[in-house]
């Protein structure tokens, strides 16, 4: 009886596909480390962090050392926590809109964090860059929520709509900045805007890491709850939901984990949204299974479409153009296939 | 003052805006009873049905369940007395009926926990109990509207509530399902001792499947009071009573023993 169950498993192709998708970030790191000038394979890469842990002296040539510690590491790294974080408050957002074309930047993330760094970057040279993008972030999604919110209640519709004026103020200050500021200083503002991973750095990985991973603790601890947010307000309250707070610990929780590597990394659109959208079309929209691989996916597939940006083409690209790019045909796909995005 | 008082409606009293939906609405409804709601759509029936599942807050007056004031109670111990089935549910993601019926454990689930196997046995007797486990692994959106509204039932049943509330159950069906819904509505009712209250669209439903019957009328200005009737079917829907409620003139006729009501 227990060899029979236990063939089963082994032959059942979904637990094989659940497995290969919660992984994918390992082979998926390999492939990247030996991706570049200095291709680094699985041994030499384990060679080298070994002689770095024990003091010996390496046997490759030095300056693998330093390739692998200040430069892919940490950019590798930051990559997957970028598309982890992306793809995991996109999930989890989708679940409280009940809306499989919500994205991170619904409720005006990615306006006031661009708002906040083009601030930083030209009118206060004194405040840091991730600062400014992180702290305005934060004030763009918490003002939407303030606006929708009515007799202790924050309806769907009214935080989309919110979501909206927001983006479009933010938009409308960060144009006055533009419009004010020397040449330089508008090339750098338009290039933080595309999202890129290519200045990333250990101070990066650090800043947004501790965000990213409590965050995601969080989101994994309660992700079963958003099957019961994922039905409707009503019928969740009625279950025994406290609606409000749920609502209020989600978007709170989902908003620092991608504000944390919006400032660190920019704006690199539509991984939020499709990620969790190919994971639900695979293995069904179950968050206690949506969340995690949203996770895992996300990581592999933003690190991998790095290694196109800078890697495919003799100059380096954005990744965020890359991403928009192939996110945008999915993007047309869905709208398509669920007849208007679904919104009821 | 009836023995086992399951839930008591005391003087309830709603209004949107500035017109007034319900007024002094007083109700004392035994326990394992069918009570069913009629009334011309606007006559507060719905909003009643929420206020009693603490869903919304009425402007004066409380409600009771099983002596405890609704809207003193935790949500989640009032959601393990209480289940409620929503009219016409649409749901915008493919979940599986097994993980829809499945969150009816809400209650019984601590914040950082999921579904554990005892809250799995519960889903499946609820599905056995509302005769779907056969579309257990189909996705909720792909069956039909009278299969969905099985699937709330058993939700709500999965919450092992002693009250079951349902609004307008049958509004979405054909004949033939709208008989089987009502008749395991009250086959739940009496084999689980649930008290069901539902509202209804047709009188005639309320005749054939309701131990009592609240006929509610529509609040035109001042006139006080919704509550027309409230009492066994037979005396609550007289001609003389669905007239003030509808303004439609009928008679009863009665057909191999049973009441049938027909329009004039």
């Amino acid at each position: 009886m227990g060899g029979l169950r236990l063939s089963r498993l082994f032959f059942n192709r979904r637990i094989w596909l659940t497995a290969f998708a919660l992984l994918l970030p390992l082979p998926a790191f390999l492939v990247s480390m030996n991706i570049g000038t200095y291709p680094v394979s699985g041994p030499e890469l384990a060679e080298i962090i070994f002689s770095r842990l024990m003091g010996h002296d390496l046997r490759l040539p030095q300056v693998y050392d330093t390739v692998v510690f200040n430069i892919r590491l940490p950019r590798i790294l930051l990559a997957m926590l970028v598309g982890a974080a992306l793809s995991i408050s996109g999930a989890t957002l989708q679940g409280i809109f009940r809306n499989p074309l919500v994205s991170p930047f619904i409720l005006g993330l990615s306006s006031g964090a661009a708002f906040g760094a083009a601030l930083a970057m030209s009118v206060f040279p004194w405040m840091p860059l991730q600062m400014g993008a992180f702290s305005f972030s934060l004030l763009a999604v918490g003002s939407a929520y303030l606006m929708a919110r009515r007799k202790g209640e924050v309806p769907v519709i009214s935080l989309v709509l919110a979501g909206v004026v927001v983006s479009s103020v933010f938009g409308a200050l960060l144009a006055i900045i533009q419009f004010a500021v020397d040449a330089r200083s508008l090339q750098s503002i338009v290039y933080w805007n595309m999202g890129t991973l290519s200045t990333a750095s250990w101070s990066k990985v650090d800043l947004a890491a501790p965000w990213v991973l409590v965050g995601c603790l969080i989101l994994i601890a309660l992700r079963w709850r958003l099957n019961v947010l994922a039905l409707g307000e009503e019928e969740a309250r009625s279950v025994g939901m406290n609606l409000e707070l749920y609502k209020f610990v989600f978007i709170v929780t989902a908003t620092l984990v991608a504000s944390a590597v919006v400032s660190v990394a920019g704006i690199i659109g539509l991984v939020g949204l499709i990620v969790p959208h190919m994971v639900r079309m695979v293995f069904g929209p179950d968050h206690r299974i949506l969340i995690p691989l949203s996770l895992t996916v996300g990581a592999s597939f933003l690190v991998l479409v790095d290694d196109v940006a800078r890697a495919a083409f003799s100059f380096e690209v954005p990744v965020g153009i890359i991403t928009t790019l192939l996110g945008a045909p999915v993007f047309i796909y869905l709208l398509r296939a669920t007849r208007a995005g679904g919104w009821e | 003052m009836k023995a086992a008082e399951g839930i008591r409606v005391d003087e309830v009293s709603m209004a949107y805006g500035s017109s007034k939906i319900l007024d002094g609405v007083s109700l004392s409804i035994g326990k394992g009873s069918v009570i069913t709601m009629v009334g011309p759509n606007g006559c507060g029936k719905t909003t009643l049905l929420k206020i009693i599942n603490n869903l919304l807050k009425p402007d004066r007056g409380r409600v009771f369940v099983e002596g405890r004031e609704v809207n003193s109670m935790p949500a989640h111990r009032l959601a393990r007395i209480m289940g409620y089935v929503p009219q016409g549910h649409k749901i915008s993601f493919p979940f599986k009926v097994r993980d829809v019926v499945i969150t009816g454990r809400m209650p019984y689930i601590p914040a950082f926990s999921s579904p554990k196997r005892e809250d799995l046995e519960k889903t499946e007797q609820a599905l056995v109990l509302t005769g779907i486990s056969g579309l257990a692994d189909q996705s909720y959106t792909q069956i039909s509207g009278g299969e969905r509204q099985l699937v709330m039932i058993a939700r709500a049943m999965a919450q092992q509530p002693s009250v079951l509330l349902l609004d307008e159950p049958t509004s979405y069906l054909d004949f033939k399902n709208q008989i089987l819904t009502l008749k395991m509505i009250k086959e739940i009712s009496r084999s689980r001792k649930v008290t069901v209250i539902m509202t209804l669209h047709d009188p005639n439903h309320a005749l054939m499947f309701s131990d009592e019957v609240v006929l509610l009328r529509k609040l035109n200005g001042s006139r006080a009071g919704n509550v027309i009737a409230f009492g066994p079917p037979h005396e609550a829907i007289t001609p003389k009573n669905i007239q003030a409620a509808y303004g439609v003139e009928v008679e009863i006729a009665e057909v191999k023993g049973r009441k049938l009501l027909l329009p004039l």
